[in-house]
């Protein structure tokens, strides 16, 4: 079942809360809502569920329009950030209530649920109450109390959040692979980015009630559509800079850093004469030997190693700072103080102007 | 539908509410205020020009101090060492001042009346102690009015204050004394400054209750210790003057309202001087 | 304990709250104890050792039959105290509507309002009106001074609840109605019984209201033992007094034992 939301939107008085919203989850995928906290991607989840009524605008699902439905009659399974299992019930009660309240017969619940406590590894602990779950348990049986029902659509709020960095990741997949495996259309809240990164098919990133960029995470990683987005996913140098020329391939930014760069045309908006800022990936930075021209000249202000790669953090002759994610074996024996040039990969560089910034 | 759940839901309190609650006391204020011809102060003229009701009200204010006092000066320290102490004896102690709450003050009231007579356990301990030369009788008294009301509030003192001293972080006294406060200080500087908010509430709590007792006083006070409550009691029942005892009742609830303005007023200030830090 | 309880304040805070749990407890043993007593009359400590007056006391009509007034306006009030306070309670915990915070404070006002007021008030009322008869009138007076106690522990109770629970019910199929009873009720009753109790406890302790407002012939338990205490001081009185304290002891281990049962089989 697919879902449409079509100029959604959501105010408290004259507080916007999700301005005017509109995206298509085909069947079958995952949309992540992605954007910093207030940026209005709850909001919209809980519409989608029903919990809250839109001031205007419609959600469709599989065709229909579910916008007035109330939320116990659509057809949507929803996993909480907190999980919300009902302490007064074990974890296999937890499970069967949606049967229940579907008038599923006892036979057949049981079955039902037990293939639910198999399927998510739960075997052995549907008579514990939610406390008595490790929390990762809690949000397994939080996710089997969501499927069991089986839903066309499954919304899921920050269902990550509260679980360990390492137990994140494995569950993301697992979760996705239900996903799949269930067929269904699925919308993923989170603040997260990377997260949204690795589970998603397509991500909305919100702020302030906005949709800012509907993308593919590499398209937004590559290509954020403006400064913002650029800031929020990953890890972002912004160098400002001048555009100093214009052909018909060609756009030549002067960065106050003291080099000039070259963008494809068709990437820039923006005329000779227009400041702004180029965006700059760390991974699109590197450390090389001093001489060849176009390099940028700065010193190492500190080094911290993270795994396989080390961040090396500098400052620029304009002043400005600068991060650079390089391997450390390339690192040639730098250390806090020591001059450096740092070479670009120019077809990775963004532009913003300043009228752009939002 | 949603838009009328909440009205359904507390209709048949505010229904309840405003015939029983509402509606008599309304009937009892617009009947301390009028007569036969109207609107008339007269129930007011004759309570404040007879220094007889001045001295009651001023006793009955007295009573309200003295019990406050008293159950401040015993309900802090228990208070206090029941929230810190970690014994598990202390949660029991804590339901051992529940318990004399859930016994009715007329029965609890009755105890102390046993004590208080002439020939009672408090006038021979006094005599044994040598303190007093010949029988004391406490009964029909402030002072036996004073020692049972306090009794009978102390543990809503006891409770309000447990909570607050609770609510404090005890890491506060620690820390402040790593940076050199001695323990007493540490804690009239941090945990009494605290629970400030908290200690005036319950004062003010125990204060109107205090002031508007009905059963400890009527037993223990009788007719020679007459404070604001029994009076209204006496004029309604035995003198059947019910526009006096209308308006007795209604001076009574301004006093309480006038101590719960004055409360929240403090809490607000306090409020405001936090802000404005 | 930060405050060693060595040095001089400590000690002062130790004697202090030792006097107080004295001065709570003393007058409700000299009410259990005194009817021990051999004599005629009440003594404290008591003269040599008899259950007469106890034994007298159980059997004692009067008593009796005040006690069951009070237990049956007791509990009908706290009945209806409990539902128009948990409903009430559920509104303004639940929804956000004009003069939602006037509202509680009026449910709440007569915590303060000093019950004789409130008593003279509605008898007065009923006088007028001829409104409810018997007993009624009573448990109309108890219903307003109980529901404040049920509305004053059901509504941090319901304020703490986790309302996404009640929308995972909904977004499993249940209705609003079945979402209060299957998921709402079960989590809060703990606090909705303590309420009740308390309620119970109020009405049945409660001796103002019942002063003015008791059917004549049918006075409350404190009504009559406020009575007989005015009369005098007859050690049954007292033996009735004992009875009641050791009942409410009772009582009150019972629910904490009931409590603590629950606790740790959820």
């Amino acid at each position: 079942m697919d879902i449409e939301i079509n100029h959604l939107r959501k105010t408290y008085g004259s507080a916007v809360a999700v301005a005017d919203l509109s995206v298509k989850v085909p069947q079958g995928r995952m949309l992540a809502l992605l954007g910093p906290s207030g940026c209005g991607k709850t909001t919209t989840l809980r519409m989608v569920a029903g919990f809250i009524e839109p001031t205007s605008g419609s959600i469709r699902a599989g065709g229909s329009d579910i916008t007035r439905i109330p939320a116990h009659k659509r057809d949507t399974g929803l996993v909480f950030q907190n999980y919300a299992l009902f302490p007064h019930m074990s974890a296999a009660e937890n499970i069967a209530f949606g049967l229940r309240r579907r008038g599923v017969g006892r036979a057949e619940r049981d079955q039902r649920v037990g293939v639910m406590l198999d399927k998510l590894k739960l075997s052995g602990l549907a008579d514990r109450l939610p406390r008595q779950l490790s929390g990762g348990q809690q949000q397994r049986v939080a996710v089997a109390r969501a499927l069991v029902i089986n839903p066309s659509i499954l919304l899921l709020d920050e269902p990550f959040s509260n679980l360990d960095a390492k137990l994140r990741e494995s569950t993301g997949l697992e979760m996705s692979r239900l996903q799949r495996e269930f067929g269904l259309t699925s919308i993923f809240v989170t603040h997260d980015q990377s997260e949204a990164m690795s589970i998603a098919d397509t991500i909305a990133v919100m702020k302030d009630g906005e949709l800012q960029q509907l993308d593919s995470a590499s398209e937004i990683y590559e290509k954020p559509a403006n400064r913002f987005v650029a800031d929020f996913i990953g890890r972002a140098n912004f160098l400002p800079g001048r555009i100093t020329g214009r052909n018909d391939t060609h756009v030549s930014i002067a960065l106050a850093a003291g080099i000039t760069v070259e963008l494809q045309a068709s990437g820039v908006a923006g005329s000779p004469g227009d400041d702004g800022e180029v965006l700059l990936r760390p991974e699109a930075v590197s450390v090389t030997d001093a001489g060849p021209a176009n390099t940028l000249k700065a010193t190492v202000e500190q080094i911290s190693y993270q795994g396989s790669i080390a961040n090396l953090h500098g400052t620029l002759s304009d002043g400005s700072a600068i991060v650079a994610s390089v391997p450390p074996d390339t690192l040639r024996g730098l250390a806090p103080g020591d001059a450096m040039s740092l070479v670009i990969r120019a077809n990775a560089l963004r532009w913003f102007g300043r009228r752009q910034q939002v | 539908m949603a838009r009328f759940a909440p009205v359904l839901l507390f209709a048949p309190c505010a229904f309840a509410y405003a015939v029983f609650f509402i509606w008599p006391q309304a009937s009892l204020l617009a009947m301390s205020a009028t007569e036969k011809a109207g609107f008339t102060l007269a129930q007011y003229e004759r309570f404040f020009v007879d220094s007889y009701y001045w001295e009651m009200l001023g006793r009955t204010l007295w009573l309200g101090f003295a019990v406050t006092a008293i159950t401040l000066l015993l309900g802090v320290p228990t208070a206090y060492l029941l929230a810190r102490s970690q014994s598990r004896w202390a949660s029991f102690l804590l339901l051992l001042t529940t318990f004399p709450l859930l016994v009715s003050a007329v029965v609890r009231s009755f105890g102390w009346m046993v004590l208080f007579f002439r020939d009672g356990l408090l006038s021979r301990t006094l005599l044994a102690l040598g303190i007093v030369n010949h029988p004391v009788q406490t009964m029909y008294t402030m002072t036996g009015v004073i020692i049972a009301l306090a009794q009978v509030l102390l543990p809503l003192m006891i409770l309000t204050l447990h909570g607050v001293f609770k609510s404090i972080d005890r890491d506060l006294e620690y820390a402040a004394m790593s940076l050199g406060a001695r323990p007493s200080v540490a804690l009239g500087l941090v945990t009494f400054r605290l629970a400030s908010g908290g200690i005036v509430a319950g004062s003010l709590l125990v204060f109107s209750l205090a002031i508007s007792a009905f059963a400890t006083p009527s037993l223990v006070g009788g007719a020679r210790a007459n404070v604001m409550a029994t009076a209204i009691y006496e004029q309604a029942v035995e003198l059947l003057d019910w526009p006096f005892a209308a308006a007795l009742a209604t001076i009574l609830l301004v006093v309480v309202l006038a101590v719960s303005l004055a409360y929240g007023a403090l809490l607000e200030g306090r409020a405001d001087k936090e802000a404005s830090r | 304990m930060t405050i060693s309880l060595r040095s001089p304040l400590g000690i002062a805070m130790l004697v202090l709250t030792a006097l107080a749990f004295g001065y709570l407890l003393l007058p409700i043993l000299v009410v259990v104890a005194a009817p021990l007593g051999d004599t005629g009359y009440l003594a404290f400590p008591p003269q040599g050792l008899t259950l007469k007056w106890y034994a007298a006391a159980l059997h004692d009509t009067r008593y009796l039959t005040a006690l069951l007034v009070s237990l049956r306006i007791a509990v009908i009030s706290a009945i209806i105290a409990c539902a128009l306070g948990v409903s009430a309670a559920y509104a303004l915990t639940r929804f956000d509507f004009p003069g939602r915070r006037l509202l509680e404070a009026v449910f709440l006002s007569p915590l303060i309002l000093p019950t004789l007021v409130l008593a003279v008030g509605l008898t007065l009322f009923f006088t007028r009106t001829g409104l409810l008869a018997g007993p009624w009138k009573l448990v109309a007076g108890h219903v307003i001074v109980c529901t404040p106690y049920v509305l004053r522990v059901s509504l941090p109770v319901l304020r703490r609840f986790d309302r996404s629970l009640e929308e995972a019910a909904r977004n499993l199929g249940a209705s609003p109605v079945a979402a209060f009873f299957l998921v709402v009720l079960p989590v809060v009753r703990p606090g909705i019984v303590a309420g009740t109790v308390l309620a119970f406890i109020t009405s049945f302790d409660e001796v103002v209201l019942a002063l003015f407002l008791a059917e004549p012939g049918a006075p409350t338990l404190p009504v009559t033992i406020y009575s007989a205490v005015q009369l005098g001081f007859e050690p049954s009185v007292a033996a009735v007094s004992g009875l009641l304290v050791l009942a409410t002891l009772g009582f009150m281990l019972l629910y904490h034992l009931l409590g603590s049962v629950g606790r740790s089989r959820n």
